[in-house]
């Protein structure tokens, strides 16, 4: 059965709270004042309890571990909807019975939460609608949701709390990132619960015990991502990792759908030690004029904010780059003084992409310094370069806004056969693309991985271009490259521009 | 979309004319010393430590 409330900080903890978790308890917990304040934002007046609920998530855990407790834990959880609209029991009974349209709550449905009846750790599966515009959030499903016969959708990436118990923070992470992966219809990819992430990590280097789950390895994450069907990539520096190093692979790797992991570190060891979230969405400023500066330029320094899944706060949980340093939940609500940094990131990606972001950026950064000695003298601001890993769909979509008339390789880029996954980068100068250039990411990092480049400059500019390469094909310029394929990068480019 | 011309994005007035790089030049040798030193180091974040391998996401 069901029961209609007003929306309110009491009701919401009323329904989150159970035999083990009190009212109060509830109103303590940080996910509770993030809820509130998510919740509240969006404009949520009204909730709706569907009592034993079946949450299969939950089911796969409570079978693991809780049905084997002394304590009899419930089987059934609760599961809370939330909707913009204002209406009653009586209301929401005349929606049931079919008498009333459905349209008005299907436009008024913000998304659910369900209530585990365990102790503490209650947020279980959460799908919430995002905030709006600008952000862009890459990794987002619609996720159907029946409701006594009705229909409803939310478009949004399932979040839930560690339980502490079948899953630490690593497992959570782990557990939405899988959400977003299934997400492009790759079959491949298995969704797991918690209880079965964890024991797919295998034992620690310690050969301590899995469950109760403290917390896992970097390495057994990696495991148990490839037993899910994707590959990682792990990503790190001796100390902790730049900003503009995780704005660089967020932007990256965002093209392909899939959230990527954060292991952030908190100053204060000794109480929180470090900790997995999982990046689903960026605040991103549109391209614009970087003045000429001895460092490359990159787009993804554009990034201003991210939003992840931070098992300890709430869904999309906003990570902001201040001059000041990295404001999240923690230091923003809870440990003023407390300083985050980037320990590692885990990118997980489908094992066809072979070949890196740091590959790209390295090759990348040879043709910057070529097109710079042209170009420099002649700009007033900066060549900007925005790497991204893309499907072939996608690169085709935009190849398809070309003008035939202007573009007559257009037929040949559409019709052509190509990788699945592609790497391409960018050239901008303050708004205008001048240049791209495409990759094979499925191939051999030491061959030549070239696609083909698309020249956006005027006839003129290009045969200066062309003029520009060939009379200095040189030693000295082909060690930018440095690699077997150096000559071979150098004269596609060449080729590439002068049949533009 | 349309051809970028000149005027939308050199220096006002500017031809972009061909010229011959000269590695005697020691702001480019410079920039090229700069460019392979960047590479190396991106390349390094392709392999993790040890130490973060065998690092527990863990909080207390």
């Amino acid at each position: 059965m069901y029961n209609v409330y007003p929306f309110s900080g009491e009701s919401l903890a009323f329904c989150l709270a159970n035999q083990f978790t009190t009212v109060s308890e509830i109103k303590q917990k940080g996910h509770f004042t993030y809820l509130l304040t998510y919740l509240t934002d969006l404009g949520v007046n009204t909730i709706v309890v569907e009592d034993e609920y079946v949450s299969k998530d939950y089911l796969h855990d409570y079978t693991s571990y809780y049905s084997l407790c002394f304590e009899a834990y419930p089987k059934y959880c609760k599961r809370i909807h939330f909707f913009q609209s204002v209406f009653n029991t009586q209301a929401f009974d005349s929606l049931v019975l079919g008498t009333t349209p459905i349209e008005p709550y299907q436009a008024a449905y913000i998304g659910f939460t369900v209530a585990r009846p365990i102790p503490h750790a209650v947020i279980g599966f959460t799908a919430l609608k995002t905030y709006g515009a600008p952000r862009t959030f890459w990794a987002v499903k619609n996720y159907p949701v029946n409701l006594f016969g009705l229909s409803f959708h939310v478009a949004s990436l399932a979040f839930q709390e560690q339980d502490s118990v079948v899953a630490a923070c690593a497992t959570a992470a782990i557990w939405s990132m899988l959400h977003g992966a299934v997400q492009n219809g790759n079959h491949a990819i298995l969704l797991k619960s918690p209880s079965e992430i964890t024991k797919n990590a295998g034992n620690s280097s310690d050969g301590h015990r899995l469950f109760p789950n403290t917390g896992l390895e970097v390495k057994q994450i990696s495991e148990s991502i490839f037993n899910a069907g994707l590959v990682c990539e792990i990503k790190s520096e001796d100390e902790s990792v730049s900003v503009e190093f995780v704005k660089k692979i967020v932007n990256a790797y965002s093209g392909i759908g899939i959230p990527i992991i954060l292991v952030v570190n908190l100053s204060d060891q000794e109480t929180h030690g470090l900790h997995a979230v999982t990046v689903c969405g960026f605040h991103k400023e549109p391209p614009k004029a970087v003045e000429v500066d001895t460092e490359m330029s990159f787009m993804s320094d554009n990034i201003t904010k991210l939003y992840a899944h931070d098992d300890q706060w709430g869904p999309f949980a906003r990570i902001e780059f201040t001059d000041e340093g990295i404001i999240t939940p923690w230091n923003e609500q809870e440990l003023s003084a407390c300083e985050v940094q980037f320990d590692s990131i885990i990118v997980a990606v489908y094992p066809k992409i072979r070949i890196s972001y740091e590959d790209i950026d390295k090759l990348v950064r040879a043709y910057d310094f070529i097109l710079s000695i042209l170009f420099n003298a002649y700009l007033e601001l900066d060549l900007v370069w925005d790497i991204r890993l893309v499907m072939n769909t996608d690169y085709r979509k935009m190849v398809q806004d070309l003008d035939p008339g202007l573009y007559p390789q257009k037929l040949q880029l559409l019709t052509e056969s190509r990788p699945k996954y592609i790497w391409i980068a960018s050239c901008y100068v303050a708004d205008e693309k001048i240049l791209d250039i495409t990759f094979d990411a499925t191939g051999v990092s030491q061959a030549m991985l070239a696609l083909n480049a698309i020249s956006y400059m005027e006839d003129s500019l290009n045969t200066e271009l062309v003029d520009f390469l060939r009379s200095n094909k040189t030693h000295d310029v082909l060690t930018a490259f440095h690699g077997p394929s150096s000559e071979k990068y150098y004269d596609f480019l060449v080729n590439a521009i002068a049949q533009d | 979309m349309a051809k970028i011309s000149a005027s939308q994005f050199l220096k006002p007035g500017a031809k972009l004319e061909a010229k011959k790089i000269d590695f005697n030049d020691p702001a480019i040798k410079a920039f090229l010393e700069k460019t392979i030193e960047k590479q190396k180091e991106i390349l390094r974040y392709k392999t993790p430590s040890k130490k973060t391998l065998e690092s527990v996401i863990q909080l207390f």
